[in-house]
């Protein structure tokens, strides 16, 4: 097991250094997570640029702090608002506000954060448990390595919204992306257009700010002023030691849950908070009080959630392969800093490594520390006009981005990405596999034309041991789920509408 | 005579960019090479990602077809302030479909479609940023950062106008302050030299 790499890892973190920079990013994703639209996705993106700069540790710290921080503002505000900032806070509106109605804000969002730093421990201990079988993928040749590429390409394009040719239109936009710039095989440039900037291909951080950021700017700023309904009091803060009895369990099996979760193609979290919500309320003694107050409806899905935020990112540590939109972003900074997500960074910077999983305790214990007695101080910032807020974002991403090469022309990048993100969401074509079809694109490239290099132009090097069968069958698997799913999806919500609904309950 | 609506006018639109994007960058790709000695050639990824692409715009594009071919359903309730709506249900079948069904909690919300007044304001906004982009080199930061920020504040947001102007070269110096002094970024300067004499 890793324990000990663990410990190594927070000697690394508890360093005044690296505490400041895990504060600053819990700090930052906060602000930008308690306004509304801006998940950890926008949030990770948006703050990229601040991370420039820093050693590579200090940076990987930081932005897994703002994720965190991110995550966090979006339960504040389920809370205070009864406005989810992302998806997976959605369970938590339910009993949340409920107990904020009653004056009991300050409990529920107690509650909120120790759940979630059980969930983040537990999260942990699972990703030390299976950190070690990263060795065996260290084992992959290039065509083992370009098929786990291909599927984690194939589940995300499988599990991407509900219409698989918007998803792999999507994916499709990301691979083309991809695809500009020199060749890595015989250094022919393609679609560069003459253009110097091109050549090194198309800026990751100037797309993934355009795509997650600006397109939700201009999504903002469509509808107009926007209107923040106020929030509720805090009140007291200290839950009641009955409270802390009630939520325990609930946290651990939504730990559990999370975990095992997060360990699935998309990261599902608002499925995962659901899933955690339903299992509670079918196991509580109180199940006539979920949706009217119940600890148990916090707790439950907050630790399912950040158990989930940690067990996403087993996949990317130990295979490479980002599962989620924000766990693209992560890849994406990590390979900017000069750090290679998989295996081999455990084989090559295993220090680096430790610290940044140890990282993710001491974020969560931050947020624990921190976000509750500051919970107002997070809340006013909504009350700052959000026309001022987003003016203030676009001109803090139009810094960032140009501080990337010093290039007006990243600017231009981040507004195509923009523009084309923006569209894209009001077609409904989802923005994740356009991120990690630009991530991936460039390591199946590399690994197709290194399997055929090494077979000469042989292509049934891909079909040659046992993990290349096995992988190949997953892929089939995944592609044919992913078309069947939105059917199945439909079935059941057809079924579930056929169902009469009791007069009594119409009443209501 | 079918009349589409704005939606689903932008879904035709995109489908048939993609589908024509697609093949033209499958074709340029494919110039590039398909194959060479040792394997694959430059233009073999290209061609692929192309490929897929216009797939998929022909696959989104029969499925417009197909819808209209099918009678309209009712239509959807209006969206509204989420404050009104409710949370989706919570019971474990429920979660089954949530699980089954479109949920990508990376993903912004689905934007609800402008209307005129939305289109000019996302207009602004995106020219607002190309022109800063390409007159930044000529009238520097602080200029470029105040013009942008003050049309938006004063075009989208409907400030007035001297508190667009304040707000706007207060944000701009005052960024420009912490780039270049705490972070150490310089930032570009005016190439006109009235603008540089000034040292914006």
């Amino acid at each position: 097991m890793g324990f000990d790499q663990l410990l190594g890892g927070l000697a690394t973190v508890l360093t005044p250094e690296h505490l400041l920079f895990a504060l600053l990013g819990c700090v930052l994703g906060m602000l930008v997570g308690v306004l509304p639209g801006f998940g950890p996705a926008a949030a990770v993106s948006l703050l990229i640029p601040v991370t420039f700069g820093l050693d590579a540790t200090s940076a990987i710290i930081m932005l897994a702090a703002i994720l965190y921080g991110a995550a966090y503002g979006g339960t504040t505000t389920a809370v205070l608002l009864r406005i989810p900032g992302e998806a997976s806070s959605i369970a938590t509106t339910l009993d949340g506000y409920q107990m904020a109605k009653t004056g009991r804000g300050g409990p529920a969002l107690v509650i909120a954060a120790m759940a979630s730093f059980i969930g983040g421990l537990i999260g942990v201990i699972g990703f030390v448990v299976v950190a070690p079988f990263s060795r065996l993928a260290l084992e992959f040749g290039a065509p083992e390595l370009f098929l786990v590429s291909l599927l984690g390409f194939a589940l995300i394009t499988s599990f991407a919204g509900n219409n698989p040719a918007k998803a792999l239109l999507s994916a499709a936009t990301g691979l083309a992306i991809a695809t500009v710039g020199v060749d890595s095989g015989v250094g022919l440039a393609r679609f560069t257009f003459d253009m110097p900037e091109l050549f090194d291909g198309v800026g990751l951080v100037a797309v993934v700010m355009g795509v997650f950021g600006l397109s939700e700017v201009l999504g903002q700023a469509q509808k107009g002023p926007l209107g923040v309904p106020s929030p509720l009091k805090v009140a007291r803060l200290m839950p009641t030691p009955t409270d802390f009895k009630r939520s325990a369990l609930p946290s651990l099996r939504g730990s559990v849950i999370g975990f095992f979760m997060g360990l699935l193609p998309g990261s599902p979290g608002a499925a995962t908070s659901l899933a955690s919500y339903a299992a509670e309320k079918k196991l509580s003694r109180r199940s006539h009080e979920f949706g009217k107050g119940a600890v148990e409806g916090i707790a439950g899905p907050e630790s399912a959630n950040n158990a989930l935020a940690v067990s996403s990112m087993i996949p990317l540590f130990t295979l490479g392969i980002p599962t989620s939109a924000t766990v693209a972003i992560m890849a994406g900074a990590f390979t900017m800093n000069g750090l290679i997500p998989g295996p081999l960074l455990f084989r090559d910077n295993p220090d680096v490594a430790w610290a940044i999983i140890a990282s993710l305790i001491v974020g969560n214990l931050i947020l624990l520390i921190l976000n509750v007695p500051l919970a107002r101080v997070w809340i006013a910032v909504l009350k700052v006009p959000f026309h001022y807020l987003m003016a203030a974002i676009l001109a803090f991403m139009f810094l960032g981005t140009y501080s990337i090469n010093g290039s007006p022309f990243d600017i231009l990048i981040m507004l195509g990405a923009g523009v084309l993100g923006y569209i894209f969401q009001l077609v409904k074509v989802p923005l994740t596999p356009l991120v990690l079809g630009l991530i991936l694109g460039p390591m199946l490239e590399e690994n197709f034309q290194r399997s055929l290099a090494l077979s000469r132009g042989d292509y049934s090097v891909f079909l040659e041991g046992p993990i290349c069968l096995t992988l190949i069958a997953v892929i089939v698997i995944a592609i044919v789920f992913g078309a069947v799913r939105p059917l199945i999806a439909s079935t059941l919500k057809k079924k579930k509408s056929n169902i009469p609904v009791a007069p009594k309950e119409l009443a209501k | 005579m079918h009349t589409l609506n704005a939606p689903v006018a932008l879904e035709w639109a995109v489908a048939a960019a993609a589908t024509a994007g697609g093949l033209a960058i499958a074709i340029v790709g494919a110039s590039y090479g398909l194959a060479n000695s040792s394997g694959v050639g430059a233009g073999f990824f290209p061609t692929v990602a192309g490929t897929l692409m216009a797939l998929a715009g022909i696959l989104w594009i029969l499925q417009l077809l197909a819808a209209r071919r099918t009678p309209a359903l009712a239509p959807p309730a209006a969206a509204g302030d989420f404050t009104e709506s409710l949370p989706p249900h919570h019971d474990s079948e429920s979660a089954l479909v949530s699980l089954l069904d479109d949920d990508n909690s990376d993903e912004p919300d689905v934007a609800e479609f402008p209307d005129r007044q939305g289109w000019i304001r996302v207009g602004i906004i995106a020219a607002s940023i190309l022109l800063a982009a390409l007159f930044l080199p000529l009238l520097g930061y602080t200029v470029v950062m105040t013009l942008q920020l003050g049309t938006i504040l004063y075009f989208v947001s409907k400030r007035k106008l001297w508190i667009s102007v304040v707000v706007a070269a207060g944000a701009a110096f005052a960024s420009r302050l912490v780039f270049e002094v705490w972070l150490g970024t310089a930032l570009p300067t005016a190439s006109l030299d009235f603008l540089a004499g000034l040292g914006l």
